[in-house]
């Protein structure tokens, strides 16, 4: 009876340190793998209106034909989210249920517009059915996407309530979406702009205490 | 009732080798640990370079008298949990001001470690702590030792070794994920 008590008692106690080891390994993995995962913002192209513009205001028809107008001072005090996607771009695909989780959990604020060009009526319409975009306007419009100088997809713009033009960029992830937000929020154009700053500011504050 | 000597045994060794590292990684960098002492802002600002000199040979102190089981009639347990406890009442200050974001310089690992910023965590770790350094003041039976007991030890304090690094790794991660966008959903 003894004898069986001690080899239980060995055996839990390896498997104890076994598994102490194991989450030690994947607590330091997430670490790691958030330390690779660094921040990284929508590539935001040099072409194309400039952020703090004013944008025109432009009256189009979506593909269920409602009417919606585009850039100019939003009537229900709402910035805009402007998606640029299309049938043909893998990415877009994934991205656009991101875009709607993303705007929903900012719908006291914000709206989202998906925008695609091409003649096509029917592919767009079924593209919209396939991804249940029919709670949000869809529109074709080769004008809106030189507008915004769009050349890559997916696309975002987002347009502050007062028409000005916030931040646009190139959007692959979730990330880049929300950083499209934040530059909104803080002013602060960019990623490298911030991380900038922030080291001038430790800079400082250690120099201070230094002396 | 009177408690197990192995137990006692743990809680010692275990809470000596932490205050010695936590000796060693303050003295490494003293430098470091006086701006450490200096964001805490809870000492006027004359008082920091001599602190900055006694904590660490405190707990130097504190972990020999463990590491060797110099008790000195409770006074080492009494002693380690004020500390920890004066610790984790400077954490919740600094956390109900706000200011969060410099490192604890409660690291163990000497100068490469991160940083680890401050929150609720650290309080519930310090509390565990203490909790474990009072529970030595309760008086021990007098059983002796056997070889099986030593292995117990060893496998006890190697455990908790690991475990306390994942937790401090944990929070640490915690830390790291908390400066993302949080959503309002």
């Amino acid at each position: 009876m003894t004898e069986a008590v001690v080899v239980s008692n060995v055996i839990l106690w390896v498997v104890v340190i076994v598994l102490g080891l194991v989450v030690l390994a994947l607590a330091r993995q997430v670490g790691v793998l958030h330390e690779r995962v660094a921040p990284a913002g929508a590539l935001q192209p040099t072409s194309g209106p400039k952020v703090g513009e004013l944008t025109e205001a432009m009256s189009l028809s979506d593909i269920s034909g409602r009417d919606i107008t585009i850039g100019g001072p939003s009537p229900d005090q709402l910035h805009t989210l402007v998606m640029f996607i299309s049938p043909t771009c893998p990415v877009c695909k994934s991205l656009v249920p991101t875009a709607k989780s993303l705007v929903n959990a900012e719908r006291k604020r914000m709206q989202l517009v998906f925008a695609s060009d091409g003649d096509k009526l029917a592919q767009h319409q079924a593209y919209a059915r396939d991804l249940k975009l029919d709670k949000y306007p869809y529109v074709l419009s080769e004008k809106l996407g030189r507008a915004f100088e769009v050349s890559k997809l997916p696309f975002a713009v987002l347009v502050g309530a007062d028409g000005t033009l916030q931040s646009k960029g190139l959007v692959n992830t979730r990330e880049h979406l929300e950083s499209l937000i934040e530059a909104m929020d803080t002013g602060i154009a960019t990623l490298q702009e911030y991380v900038g700053m922030a080291q001038q500011d430790y800079e400082r504050s250690m120099k201070e205490k230094a002396s | 009732m009177a408690l197990d000597p192995l137990i006692l045994k743990v809680i010692s060794i275990g809470l000596g080798l932490m205050f010695l590292f936590a000796a060693y990684h303050k003295l490494s960098d003293t430098a470091n640990f006086r701006v450490t002492l200096l964001e805490y802002q809870v000492m006027p600002d004359l008082l920091v370079s001599p602190a900055s000199r006694i904590i660490p040979l405190l707990e130097l102190f504190l972990g020999g008298c463990w590491l060797l089981s110099v008790y000195l009639q409770g006074l080492i347990a009494t002693g380690s949990a004020v500390l920890l406890g004066l610790y984790a009442l400077a954490i919740g200050v600094n956390i109900y001001r706000g200011r969060v974001h410099f490192d604890c310089g409660c690291g163990f690992a000497g100068k490469n470690e991160k940083e680890q910023y401050l929150s609720g965590g650290l309080i519930f770790r310090n509390g565990i702590l203490m909790i474990a350094a009072l529970i030595a003041l309760v008086p021990s039976s007098g059983r002796e030792l056997g070889v099986g007991d030593y292995l117990t030890l060893f496998a006890a304090l190697l455990a908790g070794v690991l475990l306390f690094g994942a937790a401090n790794q944990l929070l640490a991660n915690r830390a790291a994920i908390n400066t993302w966008r949080n959503l309002r959903d």
